[in-house]
């Protein structure tokens, strides 16, 4: 069970914030490094972390069988929803700087972001879930809303790649 | 093929340490997030509440309309017993207005009646109930 799923459930059965409380110090940190690692602006992944959490609030409890897939879930979306916006107003005001992919946090060491830059959006995404926040393919299959052997193939393809690109630098 | 699971860990521990100098949030800023969050979370059980309550204020005005239209469809109950069976065919002690005694007109199994006089005994029978 993922971390802090018990603690939201409870929340829904009895209504103790301090359930809610646990939940949130449990998944706000590691949702908003998620999001500014996808490239996400710092201060835009804070008002995402907080409308995420809102949306959550409104739907966790209809259905809490994965509650963190729900919440990454929802966040994913807006992150997303934000970029595609930003892009939109780039084209109509033909401002091509906005046009560029996300783009990796500078503190990031050169071989991290040039990892982060080789892949697609949705082998960083499960790159992020998978292998460093330590979600199961199950969660990542709800989060991604994909079937889990999806996810289990992707994860293997990627693993692929990635011990090739980390055999290229240790040998170059 | 799937990797083996040792492959996978090396692996994650490689990318673990490439993403550790990730950037962390300031601590202040996610807890006006929790605060946003509680209001709304706040907000949304007084609405749940108030849902409860008025499905069942609406359940309760149903079932009253439906107890008041089955009490107009089928009348309120009487409680009134109804007239004994035999009841303008008066006993043999009583007697018709003309005379005539009925109830002995029975007994005698004649099986006739005079329409006209037992219509009247019934009225006195009545009228003595």
């Amino acid at each position: 069970m993922a971390e802090g799923d018990d603690a939201i459930r409870r929340w829904c059965h009895d209504g103790d914030e301090r359930w809610f409380e646990r939940f949130y110090h449990a998944q706000a940190t590691p949702l908003w490094r998620l999001l500014v690692l996808r490239g996400v602006d710092r201060d835009e992944a804070y008002d995402i972390v907080a409308e995420a959490f809102s949306r959550f609030i409104q739907q966790v409890c209809k259905r809490a069988d994965a509650p963190r897939a729900l919440l990454y879930r929802i966040a994913l979306n807006l992150g997303t929803d934000r970029f595609r916006r930003r892009q939109v107003r780039a084209v109509s005001d033909t401002d091509p700087d906005d046009l560029h992919a996300p783009e990796s946090p500078p503190e990031l060491p050169e071989e991290a972001r040039r990892l982060m830059a080789g892949l697609d959006p949705g082998e960083r995404d499960l790159l992020l879930m998978r292998y460093w926040l330590g979600m199961t393919h199950r969660e990542v299959a709800q989060v991604l809303e994909v079937p889990e052997g999806t996810v289990r193939r992707r994860a293997a393809a990627l693993l692929r790649r990635l011990h090739e690109g980390f055999d290229d630098t240790r040998c170059g | 093929m799937t990797p083996d699971a040792d492959e996978e860990r090396r692996l994650r521990e490689r990318i673990q340490a490439l993403l550790a100098e990730a950037p962390s949030p300031d601590p202040r800023c996610l807890e006006a997030g929790l605060e946003q969050a509680r209001a709304r979370a706040r907000r949304a059980r007084r609405a749940r509440r108030v849902m409860v309550w008025a499905g069942a204020a609406l359940l309760a005005a149903s079932a009253a309309a439906s107890i008041g239209w089955w009490t107009t469809a089928n009348g309120p109950p009487t409680g009134q017993p109804e007239a004994p069976a035999g009841a303008d065919k008066p006993s043999g002690a009583e007697s018709g207005s003309d005379g005539t005694d009925t109830g002995a007109q029975r007994e005698s199994g004649s099986g006739s009646r005079r329409g006209v006089e037992s219509g009247d005994s019934a009225v006195i029978y009545r009228r003595a109930q």
